[in-house]
C-alpha cells in the first residue's frame, strides 16, 4: 500500500532536482562567459605592454645606432661617413613617435618618454658639436647623454615588465576564478543529476518490490481466507460476489469461479427465516455493499444454498471504501443451526423447569387445599365426641380424643405452613396494609400464649411505652410473627420468664418498632443458630419429638418480616435463653408490583371466590368422564366459574385456571381435551399461551376454543395458530344463554374432530 | 332460642357444628350452599348466620352480598368462616359485609363467644326504639 505513495513523492522531488541542476548550470555558464571575457581582455592589455616593451627596445637600438654612426665618423673623419648618421637619427625620431603613440595609455611612461625626448635632443646637441668639433674629443659627454637614455630605457622596460607582470596575475586570477565557478558547477550539476537518478532509481526499485508484496499478500490472504472456519465472500457496489473463501463455497455449496460476478442476494440472501421473500431493500450485505452502512453481527437471518435448502447464520457485513470510493463489503458469515438448535433445546429445558417450578408451587398449594377439609373433620369429630365422652361419663375416652385433636391440630398447623411457604417463595403473598395499635396486638398474642405458659409455670411479661402509638403494616402477619416467637420462647423455657418489651427505634432514617422477646428457657449453639431459620430445621431435630411445632413457624415469621421490609435477630446462650428481635418499620410500605387484594368497598364490585389455597385456581376435581376434561382459561371468577358450570352440566370435567401462567402449569400435570380460552389476561395472555403450547410437543395438538370480548385484528388472527383456532365473539350471542350454548356447542364439536382426527391417520 | 343458620358446603363441618350448636341449646338452621344460605336467611330469619366463605356455586362473597340486599336483613349478624387467617381473607369477609370472621377449624369456645356477643349486641339493639 506504500509504495504508490512514493511514487508519488519522487516526481516533485526529481523535477526539483533537475530544475536546480539546470539553474546551477546558466549561473555557472554566464560566470564562466564573464571570466572569461575579462581574460581576453587581460591578455590584450598584455601583448600591449610587450609590444610597448619592444618599441622601447627598437628606439634604444636607434639611439645606439645613431651613437655609433657619430663614432665612426668621429673616429675616421670620413665625410662619406656623415649622411648615414644623419639617416639614424631620423630612425630615432620615427621610433620616439612610434612609442609615444605606443605609451599614450600611461601617463608616467609620457614623463619618461619627454625626458628621453630631452634626452635625445641634448644627445644630437652633443653628437653635432662633437662633428663639428672632430678634432677635440667630447666622447664623455655623449656616453653621458647616452648613458642617460639608456638608464630611461631600462626604467621603461622595467615600468612595462611591471605592468605585464601585473596583467598577468590578473589574467591568471581571472582565469582560476572562472576554473573554480565551472568546477564547482560542474559538481553541483553533477551532484544534482546524479541524485536525481539514485531517486528515479529508488522509485523503480520500490514499485517493484510492492508489487512483489501485493502478489505475496494476496496470496498470504487467500491462504488466511480459505484456512477459517468462517465463510468470507466479497461483493462489489452492485452486489455481485466478487470472491469466495473455500469454507463459503463449501458451505454455501458454490462454485467460487461461477460465483465471481453473480447476484448474491439472488443466489443466497432472498429470502427470510420464514420462507418468505427478503426485498433487495431489506438486504443489509446490500445497504452495506451499496451504501457503506456497517452491518454488525446480524443473527437470525438465513442463507440459501444452491439445492434451495436454507439455514440459519450470524454474518457481519463491512462496507469496503477504497480510495477510488468504490463500494462493495466483504461478509462473514457462520453456519450457526447448532448453536440454534441447542439455544432451542435449553430454551425448552428452561421452559420445562419454570413450568415444573410453578407446577411444583401449584401442586403444594392445590395439596395443602385439598388437605384441610378432611381434617378440618378429624378435628371436629374428635372435640365432637369429646364433648359427647364427657357428657356420658365416658372420660377414658377423653385423654385419646385430645390426642386425636392434637395431632390433628398439629398437621393443619403443618399444611397451613407449607401452603404460607409455597405462597412466599412463589411470590404470591400479599400484603393487607391497615392501621393498627401496637399495645393492642402485643396484648391479644400475649393473652393468647398465657394460658399454655401458665401451665409449665413460666411468667410471660409485656413491656410497653405507653405511648408506643400505631404502626401501619399486616395486622395478621404482624400478630402471626408475634405469636410465633412468643409460642416459641414459652415452649422453650419451664418455670422461667419471658418477657416481650416494645419500644420505638431510629434505623438510620427509618422510624421501626423494635420487639424484643426475651426468655430464660434452655437457649441455643451458634450451629442451632445458623439453621433457626430454615423450614423444617428446629434447632435440633429432637425437639420437635420433645416440644412439638411443625419447624415452620420461624421460617415464615423470617419471611414475613422481610415482606414487611424488617428483620428478625437472634441472641441465644446455651442454659441462659434467648432474645428473640423483630425490627418493622412504623409506615410498612406496599409490595411493589403487587396490588391488594382488597375488594372495592362497593357492594356491586365482582369478587370471586375466596383466595383460600390458590388465589388463582380452583379444581372442581375432575373426574375422566366420557366427556373428558376441559380447562377454563378466564381471569374473571365469575365468567370463569358460570363457564366451569355450564361445560360440567354437559359432563365435562372442568379445570379452571385463571392465567395463562397457571394453565401452563396446569396443563403439564393434567391432560385435558381442550382449553376454553379467553385472549385478554394479565400476567400472561391467550396469545402467549397459545405460543408457549406451540413450544410444548404434548401442548401444541391440544385444541383450543377462543371465547373472546375483543374484535378481532388480522394479526390478533394470525397469532391464533395461524388463524386456526375457533373462535367465538362474546358480543355475538344474543343472550347469557345463548353464548353459553354457543361455547358448549362448539366444544363438543371441535373435540369430536379431534378425535376424529386423532383416530383418522391409521385408515 | 336463637336460630342459627349454618351455610357450609361440607356435610362433616355443618353436621359437626351443628350437633355442638344443639347441644348449646340454640335452634339450627342448615343450608348446602350459597344459594340456599340466601334463601333460608329469607324464608327462616335467622337470628344469626355461619356462613362458609369457600363453597362451590354461589359463595360464600356473594352470598353474604345477596342476604344484605334482602330487606330486613341489612342488621343480621354474618361470621366468615374461613379456612386460613393468612391469606387476608378477615378483611375481606369485612368488606363483604361480614359482621364479624372466625378461622376454620373452628374452636368452638371462642366461636360461641362471638356468637353470644353478636347476640347480644343484635338484641339490645332490637329493644332500643326505633326513632
Amino acid at each position: 500500500m506504500s509504495a504508490p505513495a512514493r511514487a508519488i513523492r519522487i516526481g516533485p522531488v526529481a523535477t526539483a532536482g533537475v530544475a536546480s541542476a539546470a539553474l546551477v548550470l546558466i549561473v555557472s555558464g554566464w560566470l564562466s562567459f564573464a571570466n572569461f571575457g575579462a581574460a581576453a581582455v587581460a591578455e590584450q592589455l598584455v601583448e600591449h605592454a610587450l609590444s610597448s616593451q619592444a618599441q622601447v627596445e627598437r628606439l634604444f637600438a636607434a639611439i645606439s645606432n645613431t651613437v655609433a654612426s657619430q663614432r665612426s665618423y668621429l673616429a675616421t673623419g670620413k665625410a662619406d661617413l656623415v649622411p648615414p648618421y644623419l639617416a639614424t637619427v631620423a630612425v630615432v625620431d620615427g621610433e620616439l613617435i612610434a612609442l609615444a603613440a605606443h605609451t599614450s595609455d600611461n601617463a608616467r611612461q609620457q614623463e619618461r618618454l619627454a625626458a628621453i625626448r630631452v634626452a635625445v635632443t641634448n644627445l644630437w646637441g652633443v653628437l653635432t658639436r662633437e662633428v663639428k668639433r672632430r678634432e677635440r674629443f667630447d666622447v664623455r659627454a655623449s656616453e653621458t647623454l647616452v648613458a642617460t637614455v639608456r638608464g630611461i630605457a631600462a626604467d621603461m622596460r622595467a615600468e612595462e615588465g611591471r605592468i605585464v607582470i601585473e596583467r598577468r596575475g590578473a589574467a591568471a586570477l581571472r582565469r582560476s576564478e572562472a576554473l573554480i565557478a565551472i568546477t564547482a558547477a560542474t559538481g553541483t550539476a553533477l551532484l544534482l543529476v546524479l541524485l536525481t537518478y539514485l531517486l528515479l532509481r529508488r522509485d523503480v526499485s520500490l514499485r517493484r518490490s510492492a508489487s512483489a508484496d501485493r502478489t505475496r499478500a494476496a496470496r498470504y490472504n487467500q491462504i488466511v481466507l480459505d484456512s477459517t472456519g468462517e465463510g468470507i465472500f466479497g461483493v462489489d457496489r452492485d452486489g455481485a460476489f466478487t470472491f469466495l473463501n473455500a469454507t463459503a463455497c463449501r458451505t454455501l455449496g458454490l462454485n467460487g469461479e461461477e460465483a465471481r460476478g453473480r447476484s448474491m442476494h439472488t443466489l443466497i440472501h432472498s429470502q427470510k427465516n420464514d420462507g418468505t421473500m427478503l426485498t433487495v431493500a431489506d438486504d443489509r450485505i446490500l445497504s452495506a455493499a451499496i451504501r457503506g452502512r456497517a452491518s454488525a453481527r446480524v443473527d437470525g437471518e438465513v442463507f440459501m444454498r444452491t439445492d434451495g435448502s436454507l439455514f440459519a447464520v450470524e454474518y457481519s457485513a463491512s462496507p469496503l471504501l477504497d480510495d477510488a470510493g468504490e463500494g462493495g463489503a466483504v461478509v462473514a458469515f457462520s453456519d450457526i443451526t447448532a448453536r440454534k438448535e441447542i439455544e432451542q433445546m435449553l430454551l425448552a429445558a428452561k421452559a420445562d423447569a419454570e413450568l415444573a417450578n410453578v407446577a411444583k408451587s401449584h401442586f403444594l398449594a392445590n395439596m395443602s387445599h385439598e388437605l384441610r377439609t378432611p381434617l378440618n373433620a378429624v378435628i371436629l369429630y374428635s372435640e365432637l365426641l369429646q364433648e359427647e365422652a364427657e357428657d356420658t361419663g365416658q372420660t377414658n375416652l377423653v385423654a385419646d380424643l385430645l390426642k386425636i385433636r392434637s395431632a390433628g391440630r398439629h398437621l393443619l398447623a403443618l399444611v397451613n405452613g407449607v401452603l404460607d411457604l409455597s405462597k412466599i417463595e412463589a411470590g404470591k403473598m400479599e400484603l393487607h396494609l391497615e392501621r393498627f395499635d401496637v399495645a393492642g396486638i402485643a396484648n391479644e398474642v400475649v393473652q393468647a400464649v398465657m394460658p399454655a405458659a401458665r401451665k409449665r409455670g413460666t411468667k410471660v411479661t409485656l413491656r410497653c411505652e405507653p405511648d408506643i402509638g400505631s404502626m401501619s403494616g399486616d395486622v395478621t402477619k404482624v400478630r402471626q410473627i408475634l405469636l410465633n416467637l412468643l409460642a416459641n420462647a414459652c415452649k422453650f423455657t419451664d418455670k422461667g420468664l419471658v418477657t416481650l418489651t416494645i419500644s420505638r427505634v431510629l434505623t438510620g432514617e427509618r422510624a421501626e418498632l423494635m420487639f424484643a422477646l426475651r426468655d430464660s428457657g434452655i437457649g441455643m449453639t451458634a450451629e442451632q443458630v445458623a439453621r433457626l431459620f430454615q423450614p423444617f430445621m428446629q434447632a435440633d431435630a429432637s425437639t420437635t419429638r420433645r416440644f412439638g411445632g411443625t419447624g415452620l413457624g420461624l421460617a415464615i415469621s423470617k419471611r414475613f418480616a422481610e415482606l414487611m421490609g424488617g428483620r428478625i435477630g437472634v441472641e441465644s446462650v446455651v442454659g441462659e435463653g434467648s432474645t428473640f428481635t423483630l425490627w418493622l418499620p412504623v409506615e410498612v410500605e406496599a409490595l411493589s408490583g403487587m396490588e391488594t387484594d382488597l375488594p372495592a368497598p362497593a357492594p356491586a364490585a365482582p369478587v370471586g371466590k375466596p383466595a383460600e389455597a390458590a388465589p388463582e385456581v380452583t379444581m372442581q376435581m375432575p373426574a375422566m368422564t366420557e366427556g373428558g376434561v376441559v380447562m377454563v382459561v378466564e381471569d374473571d371468577d365469575l365468567t370463569r366459574e358460570v363457564l366451569g358450570r355450564a361445560l360440567a352440566k354437559q359432563g365435562w370435567g372442568v379445570v379452571e385456571a385463571a392465567s395463562g401462567r397457571v394453565a401452563l402449569a396446569l396443563l403439564a400435570e393434567q391432560q385435558v381435551e381442550l382449553v376454553l380460552l379467553d385472549l385478554m389476561m394479565p400476567e400472561m395472555d391467550g396469545f402467549e399461551l397459545l405460543e408457549s403450547m406451540r413450544k410444548h410437543v404434548a401442548l401444541q395438538t391440544i385444541p383450543v376454543v377462543v371465547l373472546t370480548a375483543k374484535d378481532l385484528t388480522p394479526e390478533d388472527r394470525a397469532r391464533l395458530r395461524g388463524g386456526q383456532v375457533d373462535t367465538i365473539q362474546q358480543k355475538a350471542a344474543p343472550s347469557r344463554e345463548a353464548l353459553l350454548k354457543d361455547v358448549t356447542d362448539l366444544v363438543r364439536a371441535v373435540v369430536e374432530q379431534h378425535r376424529q382426527g386423532a383416530r383418522a391417520p391409521g385408515v | 332460642m336463637p336460630r342459627i343458620l349454618i351455610v357450609e358446603d361440607n356435610e362433616d363441618n355443618r353436621d359437626a357444628l351443628s350437633r355442638r350448636l344443639k347441644r348449646r341449646g340454640y335452634d339450627v338452621l342448615m343450608a348446602v350452599d350459597g344459594r340456599a344460605g340466601v334463601e333460608a336467611a329469607q324464608a327462616e330469619a335467622p337470628d344469626l348466620i355461619l356462613m362458609d366463605m369457600n363453597m362451590p356455586e354461589l359463595d360464600g362473597w356473594e352470598a353474604t352480598r345477596q342476604v344484605r340486599a334482602l330487606p330486613d336483613r341489612g342488621a343480621t349478624p354474618i361470621i366468615a368462616l374461613t379456612a386460613h387467617a393468612m391469606s387476608g381473607d378477615r378483611e375481606r369477609a369485612l368488606a363483604a359485609g361480614c359482621t364479624d370472621f372466625h378461622t376454620k377449624p373452628v374452636e368452638f369456645d371462642k366461636l360461641l363467644e362471638q356468637i353470644e356477643s353478636l347476640l347480644s349486641a343484635a338484641h339490645a339493639s332490637s329493644l332500643t326504639p326505633a326513632t
